[in-house]
């Protein structure tokens, strides 16, 4: 059954049957807690995704492995982040494998990447909060494309680590222009560390913010944020 | 004896120490209940409202509680009736005396509709003849809070007082109390509320049978009845009967409920009984049908006819049977 499913893979796309790809579903379940049923069913899934698939196949296949991958679907996957038609998916897959070197193996893609690439490289990595990422990130918020710029900023905020906020602090202070993908980063920066207990950091953050010159809304923000970090001081 | 001296002094240290927070926690916490002030006295209604939050829930005590209860002199109708919202929110009976001074003060009617509702959750049997009074404001809205106030007020002695409170009262007064205190379930005040049910004001009288029809017992069944015959027949009759059927359908055995209302039927001379009839009818069962048949075929000819007439009008079809 589960071989008539790999064989079905070869001609699959969305507009077919998903019957026939019921087996490898089911095996996916069947795998959960199961070491030695997740490596095979993962080595199967991996010697597929090798092959000369369809688009829709290696998209099947990429969410299958964002449940069951492990280490080794990372070197596999990671080869697969600089074509425009599986980055996508390959993304997909790294961002849920809980293994550091998927986060290490988007870290890496980073410089070889460009435009929307560029772009979903560094939602991922904003996506598993990764705090290794920040470095890169805090060099790409002074990035000419202002669409990297604002996914670093919105990457760094979803990390929402002291480190993050420190380098989103370091721009606002320096950078002209639009800044306020920015300030919304910095504000969920002082959400995740207040949800952290890091209140100091938090509030630190939150007056920085609520000044007479930040916009309306901002400031209403920040004061929320203040209050909140306040009254459990209080 | 030396070593047992310095052990209760170190002891005494670290309690002292684990109680006083520091000045430096005190000074954020005074930073914290000033920033509330500020807040509260915003000109933007979002800020304002971030602030309303904090007197809501934060900082307990009932210093800060008295703080953001002295600004309500500081503030615009709006931020009065807000402010007073979010007091009684908190519910720390620290801020009743600012509530109270604003409420005589202002004659704007939110505000005061705002102070009396704040009331229920911030004061107690001091506050009745404020609250009682507010029940005859002029504003729909103040009376209105005033009888949620009353309802809310916590205490032992409340229903007690309300009820005592109803034997001097003007009518319209009178009735919302007894409808105040059939909210409040107030079991205990039945004699107020049976007293009342013959009141000479109609108004009184549907009031308290409304009551009794809310947490009336079995027991009241009897003494409820010159209430009914005290009621001016159409409307008020036909609600007095119902409410005293609803008594009656407490009680679950049919039998048990058809007997309940004979006794207390029998309390009643035969002419009032008679009047009583269709009430009979409104509890149905056969041991009422039995009762009313034996009218309707006795001896007394005039008597027959109202006996006939209970029957025809019968609720439901089991008189047939």
């Amino acid at each position: 059954m589960l071989d008539n499913a790999f064989e079905a893979l070869k001609t699959f796309d969305w507009g077919t049957d998903l019957t026939a790809l019921a087996p490898i579903d089911e095996a996916v379940t069947a795998a959960h807690g199961k070491a030695d049923l997740t490596a095979d069913l993962e080595n199967r899934l991996l010697a597929a995704l090798k092959g000369d698939l369809s688009r829709d196949a290696r998209d099947y296949l990429c969410r299958k492995l964002a449940i069951i991958g492990t280490t080794a679907a990372v070197p596999v996957l990671a080869g697969l982040l600089e074509s425009e038609n599986s980055s996508h998916m390959a993304r997909f897959a790294l961002e849920r494998i809980p293994a550091p070197v998927a986060a290490q193996a988007l870290r890496e893609a980073l410089p070889r990447v460009n435009g929307n690439l560029k772009i979903g490289v560094i939602s991922s990595l904003g996506g598993r909060r990764d705090p290794a990422a920040v470095q890169a990130l805090r060099g790409l918020l002074r990035e000419n494309d202002a669409a990297i710029a604002r996914a670093s900023a919105l990457a760094l905020g979803a990390i929402g680590s002291v480190e993050a906020a420190t380098a989103l602090q370091a721009f606002l202070a320096t950078a002209s222009g639009d800044k306020q993908v920015a300030v919304d980063a910095l504000l969920a920066c002082g959400e995740a560390l207040l949800a952290g207990n890091r209140k100091a950091e938090a509030m630190s953050i939150y007056k920085s913010l609520a000044g007479e010159k930040q916009p309306r809304l901002v400031r209403l923000a920040a004061t929320r944020g203040i209050l909140t970090c306040s009254g459990r001081q209080a | 004896m030396l070593r047992r001296v310095l052990n209760s002094l170190i002891i005494l240290g670290l309690v002292v120490l684990s109680t006083e927070t520091s000045p430096a926690a005190d000074k954020e916490s005074d930073e914290f209940v000033q920033m509330i002030v500020k807040l509260i006295g915003d000109g933007d209604r979002e800020f304002r409202a971030a602030g309303l939050e904090q007197v809501r829930t934060a900082a307990r005590g009932a210093a800060p509680t008295k703080l953001f209860a002295s600004q309500l002199t500081k503030l615009g109708p709006e931020g009065q009736v807000a402010l007073l919202d979010a007091l009684a929110d908190r519910g720390d009976a620290a801020a009743r005396p600012a509530v109270l001074e604003l409420y005589a003060s202002t004659n704007d009617e939110k505000v005061r509709a705002a102070a009396i509702g704040a009331l229920g959750s911030l004061g107690g049997r001091d506050d009745l003849p404020v609250l009682i009074n507010a029940l005859s404001a002029t504003a729909a809205a103040e009376r209105a809070a005033a009888r949620k106030s009353l309802v809310q007020l916590r205490g032992e002695t409340i229903s007690k007082s309300l009820a005592t409170e109803t034997k001097t009262v003007p009518a319209a007064v009178k009735a919302a109390i007894l409808e105040v205190l059939a909210t409040r379930r107030a079991s205990g005040e039945m004699p107020a509320f049976l007293a009342a049910t013959v009141d000479d004001s109609p108004q009184v009288r549907s009031s308290a049978m409304a009551a009794l029809g809310q947490i009336g017992r079995p027991a009241q069944i009897a003494a409820m009845l010159p209430g009914v015959l005290k009621a001016q027949k159409g409307g008020e009759r036909d609600a007095a009967e119902r409410n005293l059927a609803m008594i009656c359908a407490r009680i679950e055995n049919e039998d048990a409920r058809g007997t309940a209302l004979i006794e207390a039927l029998e309390t009643v001379d035969v002419a009032q009984r008679d009047q009583l009839l269709s009430l009979v009818g409104r509890v149905g069962g056969k041991k009422l049908i039995n009762f009313v048949a034996d009218i309707a075929t006795g001896d007394d000819i005039s008597r027959r006819q109202i006996g006939i007439d209970a029957l025809s009008k019968w609720p439901d079809a089991s008189v047939a049977d």
